[in-house]
C-alpha cells in the first residue's frame, strides 16, 4: 500500500474510524475531530474523506442501527480494513524511523 | 459525545434544506448524510436555537455541494458508457483507416454532392428572395396594364398610363400611397456631368436612370447614407444617386448639395440624398433617381403606357377588396377614351411586389427577370446528386458490411445487443458525415466566387446565418446516416451467430438492392446527360442558325442625343462628318444611324393597319428610324421594291418587312408594293425586306416597319472591314471626339451584344452541364467502388474458372456484362422521362433544334462508354491474375 499516498487530513481520519470502533460514522467522527484536536471541520469535508478512503480500500463500511435524534435514519458505519491498518502501522513507523533522525535537542 | 432531549420529529419533517440536498446527493449516500446532517442539526438546536440551527443546516447542506459527492452522481455508470462509446469510436477510426480507398470515395462523393446542394440551395434562396428586403415588400404591388383590340388581348404591359395611379388612388381609398418611376433613358439616354472640388468635369451616361414621385422613397425605403429620405424628392430638379454612382463622379459620398448638369439640356440637378446600392436581388436597377417632371402631354394620358406605377396598402384585406374592384375601376377611368374606339378597352392587375422577379414576364419588364422553372429545375439537379451520392454511400457500406460478417458474429458471441451492434455501424457513419458535411463547408465557401462569376449569381452563403440551415443540414446528417446503416444492421443484427462465424451467409445472396440502386443512378445520370446535351446542342443551333441579318464585325456606338438635339440641324451635320470622316479613313465600309439596332429589344411599337380597312385590321409592329444606309449596313434583303434614295424627305414611305406584309393579309412583297399604310400618317410600302430574327431566336417573327425622319437617333453603327480592330476603334474615337467633345465615347460590337440575350441559356447549360459531370463523376466512383468490392469477392471462383481453362477474355467479358445490365436498364427506365423533359423544354423556343434520336443515343453510348471503362480496368486485371495467388486469398 505504500504507493497509495495518504494526506494529512485523511490519517487523521482513519486513524479515529480505527479508534472509534463501532461507532465510527461521519458525524461522529466530525465531533471527535472538533472536540479533540479543536479543528472545525465540516460534515462534508469527513465525508468525502470517508468516499475516498473507502475508494482506497483503507476502510469498508455498513450501513448500522437508526435512533430517534437523527429522524429515524440509518448511520453508516465504517470500519478499517486489514491495508488500513497496515498503511497507519507503517506511517507511523517511517514517522518514527524519521523522528530518529532528528538530533535530540534539548526543549527549552 | 453528548446528545441532549431528542428533538421533536414535527421538527425534523419539512426543512427544505434537506430537499435542496436530496436534489443532488447521490442516491445510495443519501440516508446517512440526511441522518449525520439532522443529528448535527439536532445538536445545534440545542445550542444555538431553532432559527440559527436551520441556517447552519442551510450552510452545511450547501457544502455538500462538491466535487467529491456531486461525482459520486451515477457516474460510475456513466463512466461504462463512455467506454464503450470509447470502444466504437476506436474500432470505427481503425476501421476507417484500412479502407482508405472506400472512405476516400464516399467523402468525395458525399462532400461534392453536399457542396452543390448548399450553393444551389443558396442560389436558390436568392432568387427567392427578390425585393423581400423591403420594409413594405408584402404589401406593395405594381399595377400591371392588359390592352385589349377587338377584344382580344394585344398585350400584358408592366408599365402603364401617366395618371393612372393617381386615379387609383382618388377611386379607392384602401389605396394608401402611389408612385411612379418613368425610365429616362427609354427615349434619351442622359449624360450628366459633374464638377469636382478641383474643377474638373466629369461626364458619365447614365442608362440606368428614372424620374421618381417623391412618394417613392415612402413606399421603398432605400437605405440613405447621406439625405433625408422623406424629403428628398419634394420639389423640382433633385436627384438622389446610388454610393457607387456618387463615388463615381466626385470619389467621396458626402455629396448632399453638389450640382449634376445634364449635358442633354435637362437642366441642373441638386443632390438631395446618397442611397446605399440597391442589393442585386432587387428586380429594381438604378443608380439615380431624379424628382417628377412632367414628360407626358394630356394626349399621352391614355395612348402612352410607359410608367411604372407601385401601389401601397395597408393591409392584404384592403388589396383583395380593391383587386376585386379593379374592373369597375378600368371602366370609369378608361371608358370616356375608348367610347369611340369600340372593341379596344384596358384592364389593371395588381401584381405583388415579391413575385415580379420569377413570376412576371411581360411586355416592358425593368430587368430581364428569374424563371421559377429554372430555379426549381436546378433545385431538382441538387437534389438529383445528393440521391446519386446517398446510393453510393447505402451501396458501399453495405457491401463492406458484408466483409464485417465474421467480426459482427465475435460481437454477438460475446454478448453484444442489436443496439450495441447498430451503433457501432452508427458511429462510423456519424464520422463520415460529419467530416464531408465539414469538407462542403469549406468547399462550398471557397467555390462561391467562382460560382457566382460563372453564372452570374450573386449569392454570398447567407444560408450559413440561417438557423434553419443546420437543422436541415443536422436532419440530412441523421438520415443520410441511417440509411447508409440501415441495411447493415438490418442484416447483421439477425445474424446467428454460428453462421455469422462462419462468414457464409451472404454469399448465397445476390445483392438485388445494389442492383436496383445504381439502376437508378444511371438512369438519374443519364437524364442529366440528356438535358445537358438538348441544351447544347439547341444553343449551337440558334447560334449559327442564319439571321437574316449580318451581326459580324458590326462596332455600334451610342450616340446619347439630348433633348431637342436631334432637330437641331448642327448636330446631324456633326454626325453626318463623323460617318463620312470614318468612311473616308477607310475604317468602315459602311455606317448607318438608326434609333434601335436588330437585336435590341425594341420598346418603340405602333399599331398600323391598311388605309381604309376595317380596324379589325391592326397589326402591332417594331418601329425603327433609319436612314438610306440601314439595309446596307446590316445586310438586310430587298425582296421587292426600292430602298430610301436619302434620308430626307420620305414622310410617306415606308419600308416593311415581309412579316408586315404576310401579318396584313397583302399577299406577295411585290404585291405589297404601293399599298398605303396608316403609321404616323398614311404612308406608301416602297420596299419589302426579307424577315429576320431581329429579337433572336426565342421569339417568333415580330413585324417591323422602317422609316426616316429626325429624332430618337440612338446608335451609329458601322460596319467594319480588316484586321486590326483596337486601332480601328481609337480611330473611331479621335474623330468621334473632334466633333463631340462633350459626349462620351460609348461602343459595342453587335454579335456580344446580340448574344447576350441567349445568355440565360447558356447559363442554364454551363451549371446543368456542371452540375451532370458533378453527378455522373460520383456515379462513376459509385459504380467503380462496387466493382471492386464484388470482384474481390469473386477472386476465389476467379482463379478456379482459370484452372479450369477460363481464357482472360472470357473472364473479363462475364465480369463486364455483371455491371452493363444496371447501365442497359437505367437507360430503359430514362428514356420516357427524358424524352418528356427535353420536349417540355425545346417547347420554349420558337425556333428550336428537332427531337431525334440522336439526343437520346448520344448520352446512352457516352454513359456505356463511361461505365465500361471503369469496370473494364479492374476486371481485366483480376482475370489476369495468377491462379495460384486468387486461390491463395481468402
Amino acid at each position: 500500500m505504500a504507493k497509495e499516498y495518504v494526506g494529512e487530513f485523511e490519517e487523521v481520519v482513519l486513524t479515529l474510524v480505527a479508534a472509534l470502533q463501532d461507532d465510527a460514522y461521519g458525524a461522529a467522527i466530525a465531533e471527535e475531530l472538533e472536540t479533540r484536536l479543536k479543528r472545525s471541520v465540516n460534515l462534508s469535508a469527513v465525508h468525502v474523506t470517508l468516499y475516498r478512503l473507502e475508494d482506497k480500500g483503507l476502510i469498508k463500511s455498513a450501513m448500522g442501527g437508526a435512533t430517534q435524534q437523527r429522524g429515524g435514519r440509518r448511520k453508516r458505519i465504517y470500519t478499517i480494513t486489514s491495508a488500513g491498518l497496515a498503511m497507519l502501522k507503517a506511517l507511523k513507523e517511517t514517522r518514527v524511523e524519521l523522528w530518529k533522525l532528528v538530533p535530540q535537542l534539548k526543549m527549552s | 459525545m453528548e446528545v441532549g432531549t431528542p428533538v421533536k420529529n414535527e421538527l425534523m419533517k419539512d426543512l427544505w434544506a434537506i430537499r435542496i440536498l436530496r436534489w443532488f446527493c447521490p442516491a445510495h449516500l443519501l440516508e446517512e448524510i440526511e441522518g449525520d446532517l439532522l443529528q448535527k442539526f439536532a445538536h445545534d438546536v440545542k445550542l444555538f436555537g431553532e432559527r440559527k440551527a436551520r441556517r447552519r443546516l442551510l450552510w452545511n447542506v450547501i457544502r455538500f455541494f462538491r466535487p467529491g459527492i456531486l461525482l459520486r452522481n451515477k457516474l460510475v455508470l456513466n463512466f461504462r458508457q463512455m467506454d464503450i462509446l470509447q470502444n466504437y469510436w476506436k474500432v470505427a477510426v481503425r476501421v476507417l483507416t484500412r479502407s482508405k480507398v472506400f472512405v476516400a470515395i464516399i467523402l468525395f462523393g458525399l462532400s461534392v454532392s453536399l457542396t452543390a446542394c448548399i450553393l444551389i440551395a443558396d442560389y436558390t434562396r436568392f432568387e427567392l428572395s427578390y425585393d423581400k428586403f423591403f420594409a413594405n415588400s408584402k404589401s406593395i404591388y405594381r399595377l400591371q396594364h392588359n390592352r385589349f383590340i377587338d377584344n382580344q388581348l394585344l398585350y400584358k404591359k408592366a408599365m402603364n398610363f401617366p395618371e393612372v395611379g393617381i386615379a387609383l388612388q382618388e377611386y379607392f381609398p384602401e389605396v394608401k400611397s402611389v408612385a411612379r418611376l418613368f425610365p429616362v433613358s427609354t427615349n434619351i439616354e442622359p449624360v450628366f456631368v459633374a464638377t469636382t472640388s478641383d474643377g474638373e468635369r466629369i461626364s458619365f451616361s447614365e442608362p440606368d436612370s428614372f424620374l421618381a414621385d417623391n412618394t417613392f422613397c415612402q413606399i421603398f425605403d432605400l437605405k440613405f447614407i447621406y439625405g433625408d429620405r422623406a424629403t428628398a424628392l419634394n420639389g423640382e430638379s433633385k436627384v438622389i444617386l446610388s454610393s457607387s454612382t456618387a463615388m463615381r463622379y466626385f470619389k467621396r459620398l458626402d455629396v448632399v448639395g453638389e450640382v449634376l448638369t445634364s449635358s442633354i439640356g435637362m437642366g441642373a440637378f441638386t443632390i438631395t440624398g446618397v442611397f446605399e446600392d440597391l442589393p442585386g436581388n432587387s428586380h429594381f436597377k438604378f443608380d439615380m433617381l431624379q424628382s417628377w417632371f412632367n414628360v407626358y402631354e394630356e394626349r399621352s394620358l391614355f395612348t402612352w403606357d410607359g410608367f411604372y406605377t407601385y401601389v401601397l396598402f395597408d393591409s392584404p384585406e384592403d388589396m383583395q377588396r380593391v383587386s376585386a374592384r379593379l374592373s369597375d375601376f378600368a371602366k370609369s377611368y378608361t371608358g370616356e377614351y375608348y367610347k369611340t374606339r369600340p372593341g379596344a378597352s384596358s384592364q389593371f392587375e395588381l401584381q405583388p411586389l415579391e413575385g415580379i422577379h420569377l413570376d412576371s414576364h411581360l411586355e416592358g419588364e425593368l430587368q430581364p427577370n428569374g424563371n421559377r422553372r429554372i430555379v426549381y429545375g436546378l433545385f431538382v439537379v441538387a437534389i438529383f446528386i445528393m440521391v446519386i451520392a446517398v446510393i453510393n454511400y447505402v451501396n458501399l457500406s453495405t457491401s463492406r458490411a458484408l466483409q464485417r460478417i465474421k467480426e459482427m458474429g465475435i460481437r454477438k458471441t460475446i454478448g453484444s445487443t442489436a443496439i450495441q451492434l447498430s451503433a457501432q455501424f452508427l458511429m462510423e457513419s456519424m464520422i463520415l458525415i460529419t467530416v464531408s458535411i465539414g469538407m462542403a463547408l469549406t468547399a462550398a465557401w471557397l467555390l462561391m466566387p467562382w460560382f457566382n462569376t460563372s453564372f452570374e449569381s450573386q449569392i454570398t452563403l447567407q444560408l450559413y446565418q440561417q438557423p434553419m440551415f443546420w437543422l436541415t443540414l443536422v436532419g440530412v446528417a441523421l438520415l443520410v446516416s441511417v440509411l447508409g446503416g440501415f441495411y447493415p444492421v438490418f442484416v447483421l443484427t439477425r445474424l446467428n451467430p454460428r453462421e455469422a462465424l462462419k462468414g457464409m451467409l451472404v454469399k448465397h445472396q445476390r445483392p438485388r438492392l445494389q442492383t436496383g440502386l445504381v439502376t437508378i443512378q444511371f438512369s438519374i445520370s443519364l437524364i442529366l446527360i440528356t438535358g445537358t446535351f438538348v441544351l447544347f446542342r439547341q444553343i449551337e443551333f440558334m447560334q449559327n442558325k442564319d439571321l437574316g441579318f449580318g451581326i459580324a464585325r458590326k462596332l455600334v456606338v451610342k450616340v446619347l442625343p439630348g433633348v431637342s438635339e436631334e432637330m437641331d440641324s448642327v448636330f446631324n451635320i456633326r454626325l453626318n462628318s463623323v460617318k463620312s470622316e470614318v468612311a473616308m479613313n477607310g475604317i468602315s465600309l459602311q455606317a448607318t444611324v438608326s434609333s434601335s439596332i436588330p437585336g435590341r429589344k425594341n420598346e418603340w411599337r405602333g399599331s398600323t393597319r391598311v388605309t381604309g380597312a376595317a380596324s379589325d385590321e391592326v397589326v402591332r409592329c417594331n418601329l425603327t428610324r433609319v436612314d438610306e444606309k440601314f439595309l446596307e449596313t446590316f445586310d438586310l434583303y430587298l425582296l421587292a421594291g426600292r430602298n430610301y434614295s436619302s434620308s430626307l424627305g420620305n414622310q410617306s414611305s415606308v419600308i416593311v418587312t415581309a412579316e408586315t406584309v404576310k401579318q396584313l393579309k397583302l399577299g406577295t412583297p411585290e404585291e405589297a408594293l404601293g399599298t398605303k399604310i396608316e403609321l404616323f400618317g398614311t404612308r406608301e410600302i416602297i420596299g419589302v425586306v426579307e424577315s429576320f430574327h431581329e429579337a433572336g431566336l426565342h421569339d417568333p417573327l415580330f413585324p417591323s416597319a422602317y422609316i426616316t425622319g429626325a429624332g430618337y437617333m440612338k446608335f451609329l453603327t458601322l460596319s467594319l472591314n480588316g484586321e486590326n480592330l483596337p486601332e480601328k476603334i481609337d480611330q473611331i474615337k479621335k474623330i468621334w471626339q473632334v466633333h463631340f467633345p462633350d459626349k462620351p465615347f460609348q461602343y459595342f460590337f453587335l454579335n456580344d451584344f446580340f448574344n447576350k440575350q441567349y445568355q440565360s441559356d447558356i447559363l442554364m447549360n454551363r451549371s446543368v452541364s456542371v452540375f451532370s459531370w458533378v453527378a455522373i463523376v460520383i456515379a462513376c466512383l459509385g459504380l467503380f467502388s462496387l466493382s471492386l468490392h464484388t470482384i474481390h469477392r469473386k477472386t476465389k471462383e476467379i482463379g478456379i474458372k482459370k484452372i479450369l481453362g477460363a481464357g482472360v477474355g472470357y473472364l473479363t467479358r462475364e465480369l463486364c456484362s455483371h455491371f452493363m445490365t444496371p447501365i442497359g436498364v437505367g437507360a430503359i427506365i430514362s428514356l420516357p422521362l427524358s424524352y418528356y423533359l427535353v420536349d417540355w423544354w425545346l417547347a420554349q423556343y420558337a425556333y428550336r433544334i428537332d427531337i431525334s434520336a440522336i439526343l437520346f443515343v448520344g448520352p446512352f453510348l457516352l454513359l456505356v462508354m463511361i461505365g465500361f471503362a471503369t469496370v473494364v480496368f479492374q476486371s481485366l486485371r483480376a482475370s489476369r491474375k495468377n491462379p495460384v495467388e486468387s486461390l491463395k486469398w481468402e
